[in-house]
C-alpha cells in the first residue's frame, strides 16, 4: 500500500484521466416558452486537468460551476460540446466498467435489498449468479455492511445507503471511482466516518478517485490534490496539492496540523472569489 | 444476513391460551365493526327503524343466499358475470399495459402528442357510450365485454405512464453508468419502478369493471348478477335482490384482495407509511 504522500510521486507521468479544453454548452429548452428558447448555458468553458493513476483528486467549486457536468462527461453519460476527455490516453465514448460512479442521491433501487443493489451492478459483468452474490457480499463486507445484506434501502440510514452505493461502485472493479458529493446528505459525524473509511478502502485498492465536493474540509482531508473551479463557465482556477501523507490522514488528528489549516485557508481564499462571482451571476 | 431476515419473526412460541386470546382480539379488531353492523341491521326491523319488506334482515338474506347457492341460480349468474369481467378486464390489461409502457418509456413525443386526446376520450362517461356500443356491436356479449374493456383500460394506461415517468431519473442515470443497455434499463428499472403505480391502476380498473358490469347488465342483458338484481326488484323479490347486491360487493372485495395479494407477492417488502 502506498504510504507515501501523493506529492512524493508527482514526478511520475502516468496520467489516468486527462481533460483537454473541455467545453459543454446546454441549450435550455425553456419548456416551450418562446422568450427563453434561444437561451444557452455555458457550463464548462475550456477545462484542462490531468489526474495521475492512483491519485485522489478532489474538485472544489461554487454551486452551479459545472462540477457535476464534468463528472458526467468523465463517466461517459453525456458528451462534451468541444474538447476531449482521455482515460489511459483513449477518448471517453460512453460508460464503461473501468469507471464507476457514486451519486449524491444514493441511487439505490428501492425494491432491492442491499445485496440485490450491489448484485445489480454485476449483472452485465458476471453471468454466474452465485459468483455475483459472492462478490456482492465481499464488497458489502468491505464497506462494513456485511450484516445488512438483506435490508432494503428504506431500512438503512443515509450513511449506510451511501456505503451500499460505494460497495456497488467498487464491486464492478473499476480503476476510476467518480464521486459526486457523495456525503453531502449525511450528518457531520457520519460524514467523517465515511470519509475515513473511504480513504482506507481507496488506499487498500489503489483506485484513482475523482471526487466532487462543496466542503473545503472534506477536500483537504481526502485529496492528494484539489482543483478549484471558477464560477460558470467552469474552468480550473488552481490546483493545490495537499502535503499530507496517507498515513497521517488515517492515523493522526490532522485537522489541527499546520499543513491542514494552511491548505484550508488557501483553498478558502481561492474559493471565496469564485463563490462571490457565482453568487452574483446565479 | 439470515439473522437479519429472521429478526422480525419473534414470539413464535406462545402458550396456546394467550395465542387464542390474541387471535380473538385480532378478529374483533378487524371484523368487530362488521359484526356490530350486522347485529344492528338484524334488530332494526323489530325496533321499527326499517321496513323489513324492502330491507330484509341479514338472516333472511342469508337464507335466500343459501337457497340460491344450492339451486345453482347464483353460481350461474356469478359465472356469467365474472366471465364478462374477466374477458373485458383481461383484454384491457393486455392492451393498456404495453401501451402504457410504450408511451411512458419509449415514445415520449408520441405520448405528449396523444395524451390530451386520451384524456378527453377517457373522460366520456361510459354509460353514455353504452348505447353507441350496443348500436355498433349488438346487445350480445360483445358489447358488454367491450364496454368493460373500455372503462378498464384507462386507469391501467394512465397509471402505467405515470409510473414510468415517476421512476427516479437518477436510477436511470445509475444504470446507464453501469453500461446497461436501453432494453435492460427498461425492464430492470423502469418497469420494476413503475410496478406500484401499475398495480394501483389495475385495482382501480377492477373496481370500474364491476361498476360497468352491473350497469351493462342492468341496461341490456338477460343474464348475470346485474340482471338478477334488477329482475328481482321488478318482481318484488327483495331478499333475492339483496343477495345479488351482497354478492357483487363480496366479489369486488375478493378481486381486490387477490390483486393486493399478487402485488405483495411480486413487489416484496415495502416501507410502511406511518403518520
Ligand atoms: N441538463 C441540463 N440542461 C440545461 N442546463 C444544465 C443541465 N445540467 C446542468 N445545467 C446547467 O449547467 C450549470 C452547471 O451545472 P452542474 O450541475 O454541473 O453544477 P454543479 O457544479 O454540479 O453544481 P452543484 O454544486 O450545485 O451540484 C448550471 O448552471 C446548470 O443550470
Ligand atoms: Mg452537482
Amino acid at each position: 500500500m502506498s504510504n507515501s504522500n501523493y506529492a512524493g510521486r508527482a514526478g511520475e507521468t502516468d496520467i489516468k484521466i486527462e481533460a483537454i479544453d473541455v467545453r459543454k454548452t446546454f441549450s435550455a429548452r425553456g419548456n416551450g416558452r418562446k422568450d427563453v428558447n434561444n437561451l444557452t448555458t455555458d457550463a464548462l468553458g475550456g477545462l484542462n486537468l490531468s489526474i495521475s493513476r492512483g491519485e485522489f483528486h478532489v474538485i472544489l467549486g461554487p454551486s452551479g460551476c459545472g462540477k457535476s457536468t464534468f463528472l458526467d462527461l468523465v463517466a461517459g453519460l453525456t458528451t462534451s460540446t468541444d474538447g476531449t476527455i482521455l482515460i489511459d490516453g483513449k477518448p471517453v465514448t460512453g460508460p464503461g466498467p473501468d469507471r464507476a460512479t457514486v451519486f449524491q442521491q444514493y441511487a439505490l433501487l428501492p425494491w432491492r435489498t442491499a445485496l440485490g443493489n450491489v448484485e445489480f451492478a454485476l449483472e452485465n459483468l458476471e453471468k454466474d449468479s452465485r459468483k455475483r452474490r459472492e462478490t456482492a457480499v465481499k464488497y458489502l463486507d468491505l464497506v462494513g455492511l456485511g450484516d445488512f445484506c438483506g435490508h432494503y434501502p428504506f431500512e438503512l440510514s443515509g450513511g449506510m445507503k451511501q456505503r451500499v452505493a460505494i460497495a456497488r461502485a467498487m464491486a464492478v472493479g473499476p480503476e476510476v471511482l467518480l464521486m459526486d458529493e457523495p456525503f453531502a446528505a449525511v450528518d457531520a459525524l457520519t460524514r467523517e466516518i465515511l470519509q475515513h473509511d473511504l480513504l482506507r478502502i481507496v488506499y487498500e485498492t489503489g483506485k484513482t478517485v475523482l471526487f466532487i465536493t462543496h466542503s473545503i474540509d472534506e477536500a483537504v482531508f481526502l485529496a492528494d490534490r484539489v482543483s478549484v473551479m471558477t464560477a460558470r463557465p467552469g474552468t480550473i482556477k488552481a490546483v493545490v496539492p495537499v502535503l499530507l501523507t496517507r498515513n497521517e490522514r488515517l492515523s493522526d488528528d490532522i485537522k489541527v496540523s499546520e499543513v491542514y489549516t494552511g491548505t484550508r485557508h488557501k483553498l478558502w481564499e481561492l474559493l471565496k472569489e469564485e463563490a462571490a462571482k457565482a453568487g452574483v451571476s446565479g | 444476513m439470515e439473522a437479519a431476515a429472521n429478526a422480525g419473526r419473534k414470539n413464535a412460541s406462545l402458550n396456546p391460551v394467550r395465542f387464542l386470546a390474541r387471535i380473538g382480539l385480532k378478529f374483533i379488531h378487524i371484523f368487530g365493526a362488521i359484526v356490530v353492523f350486522l347485529i344492528v341491521w338484524e334488530l332494526a326491523p323489530g325496533l321499527g327503524i326499517v321496513n323489513p319488506v324492502i330491507i330484509p334482515t341479514p338472516s333472511v338474506i342469508f337464507d335466500k343466499f343459501t337457497e340460491l347457492a344450492l339451486n345453482g341460480v347464483l353460481a350461474e349468474n356469478i359465472f356469467i358475470s365474472l366471465r364478462r369481467v374477466a374477458i373485458g378486464f383481461g383484454i384491457a390489461i393486455a392492451v393498456a399495459l404495453p401501451m402504457g409502457f410504450l408511451l411512458g418509456g419509449w415514445f415520449k413525443t408520441a405520448e405528449t402528442a396523444v395524451n390530451p386526446l386520451l384524456q378527453v376520450v377517457s373522460q366520456a362517461n361510459p354509460f353514455t357510450l353504452f348505447p353507441v356500443f350496443i348500436t355498433l356491436l349488438g346487445i350480445g356479449e360483445l358489447s358488454k365485454i367491450s364496454i368493460i374493456f373500455w372503462v378498464c383500460q384507462w386507469p391501467v394506461l394512465f397509471n402505467t405512464v405515470t409510473g414510468i415517468r415517476n421512476v427516479d431519473p437518477t436510477l436511470v442515470k445509475m444504470s446507464r453508468s453501469l453500461g446497461m443497455s436501453k432494453f435492460q434499463m427498461f425492464y430492470k428499472v423502469l418497469l420494476r419502478g413503475a410496478l406500484p403505480s401499475v398495480f394501483t391502476g389495475i385495482r382501480m380498473s377492477a373496481v370500474f369493471a364491476f361498476f360497468m358490469l352491473i350497469g351493462a347488465e342492468m341496461i341490456g342483458a338477460s343474464s348475470g348478477l346485474g340482471y338478477m338484481i334488477l329482475q328481482a326488484q321488478a318482481t318484488f323479490q327483495m331478499p333475492k335482490m339483496w343477495v345479488g347486491i351482497v354478492t357483487v360487493a363480496l366479489l369486488g372485495m375478493a378481486v381486490n384482495l387477490a390483486i393486493l395479494y399478487l402485488e405483495k407477492r411480486i413487489s416484496g417488502r415495502k416501507e410502511e407509511i406511518a403518520i
